[in-house]
């Protein structure tokens, strides 16, 4: 990888391919990658629960009920960025997981969850 | 700047141009893809115009909305080493704010192959 | 304080399946989602299948006006058939003789759901996202699907807002077939283009099963 600045100042590199900060963990089009599988999993009932909150707190009228009017609680493509910041993590996990991280994340960073109460919660679900 | 709903940014390309794609790599979140940044292609159609998603990724309103394009590369230009089909494409989602219109010194520009 | 993240040893005790619980409980314990609400989101994206897609191309076969009017208009054309998508915004790309389309998001996984439902487990794996832009008739082939030299491949990589169907073409040998049993031959993977429909005639349908997803 090389590097230099454009005229603006911004960071211009000569990407070689391997994993490097400037290529988040999925942008992996056009890598070399192995076989695909196809076996599939029939989506869960957490996987889908997570999906429908997510889907539920990007109405823009959801914030009126904590006291934020107007304001959605989550956002696509926030929830992705919180998913990409894993970085080399993110392989490891599965879609699914990828998505109640993103969530949970993301709800911490707007300040409607606090990951104490949400680590204290956790300690009562088997 | 206020921002209004209705805020978008005049398109600047259309049907048939040639545009190239910023070579850049920005922090954030990002939706254009690495494999395409540098490279030349034809504009297949304005899709309408959305809220920035560099923008929207950190919770602001990304307005004003951008132009967003769908733009055909030829498989060849992307990776000079294809060796499938001569006519076979690649067609992008690109927003206005990463295409630049391909001029002579642009073009033949091309970032080496990602996989070099 | 920290929440564990991506550890091997956390995954396989459920780590996740328990966040997404403890997260959910919390949300409403403060109100600001209900569980009926919940239940209802998922009701609704249990109840999307492809076959929604199905029964759009059968129908697009079946009716030139109708192809028309989907090529120029994916998602008004859809909502003609009682089909809910809410706000998709939805393009199809229709193969012929000379031209192969297939569809993937290098980024995310990017998928029509309002109309066909979750994706499957391929589309979402990092091999599918990487390959099929730079390799794609090696991965068709994996799929079981030979193109001929003569056709052009069209890999759309779902980016940004639009969302994406493949009208195939219908296959030999079906002519005079029902709309119905059109649908029946329209495969999941036919309409995201790493498959192609072929004239096998379908059994006959059970009444005690009659196909799923179809209602909004």
């Amino acid at each position: 990888m090389t590097s230099h600045e454009d005229s603006r100042g911004a960071a211009v590199v000569r990407d070689t391919g391997t994993s490097t900060p400037l290529r988040g963990p999925h942008d992996v089009g056009g890598l070399p990658a192995g076989p695909i599988s196809l076996d599939e999993h029939a989506t869960t009932e957490w996987e889908y629960r997570c999906w429908a909150i997510a889907t539920l707190l990007r109405d823009p009228m959801r914030g009126a009920r904590i006291g934020r009017p107007g304001e959605a609680l989550a956002g696509l493509d926030e929830s992705r960025r919180h998913g990409e910041e894993l970085g080399d993590r993110y392989v490891k996990l599965a879609y699914g997981e990828r998505a109640v991280h993103a969530l949970t994340r993301m709800l911490v960073r707007r300040g409607v969850l606090d990951e104490a109460e949400i680590a204290a919660r956790l300690a009562s679900i088997a | 700047m206020t921002a209004t709903l209705h805020e978008t940014i005049a398109p600047r390309f259309g049907v048939g141009d040639r545009v190239t794609v910023r070579l850049a790599w920005p922090p954030g979140h990002i939706r254009t893809p690495v494999y395409c940044r540098g490279h030349t292609g034809i504009i297949e159609r304005l899709c309408g115009s959305f809220p920035n998603p560099e923008e929207l990724a950190f919770g602001r309103p990304g307005l004003p909305e951008q132009p967003l394009y769908r733009v055909r590369f030829r498989s060849l230009d992307l990776w000079p080493d294809y060796a499938e089909g001569h006519d076979d494409v690649v067609e992008i989602e690109i927003y206005q704010h990463w295409l630049q219109p391909a001029s002579s010194v642009e073009q033949g520009q091309h970032h080496q192959d990602v996989r070099a | 304080m920290n929440l564990p993240v991506a550890d091997e040893a956390v995954k396989d005790s459920g780590y996740y399946r328990r966040l997404q619980a403890a997260v959910e409980e919390l949300l409403i314990l403060k109100g600001i989602v209900g569980r009926e609400e919940i239940d209802r989101e998922v009701a609704i994206m249990e109840a999307r299948s492809y076959r929604r897609g199905a029964a759009v191309v059968a129908r697009a076969w079946v009716d030139p006006a109708y192809r028309a009017r989907l090529l120029a208009d994916g998602a008004g054309a859809v909502r003609e058939l009682g089909i809910e998508i809410g706000a998709l915004h939805l393009i199809v790309v229709e193969n012929t003789a000379q031209l192969h389309n297939v569809i993937v998001c290098t980024l995310c996984s990017c998928y029509p759901r309002a109309l066909l439902g979750m994706p499957p487990d391929w589309y979402k794996n990092i091999e599918y996202r990487s390959r099929v832009v730079r390799e794609p008739r090696a991965v068709l082939a994996e799929f079981g699907l030979a193109l001929a030299d003569d056709v052009a491949v069209r890999v759309h990589d779902s980016t940004a807002d639009m969302r994406y169907l493949v009208l195939p073409q219908r296959p030999e040998g079906t002519q005079g077939w029902s709309e119905e049993q059109l649908l029946e031959i329209v495969s999941r993977d036919a309409l995201v283009g790493v498959a192609v429909p072929v004239a096998v005639p379908a059994a006959p349908p059970s009444p005690a099963s009659p196909a799923p997803g179809l209602a909004a």
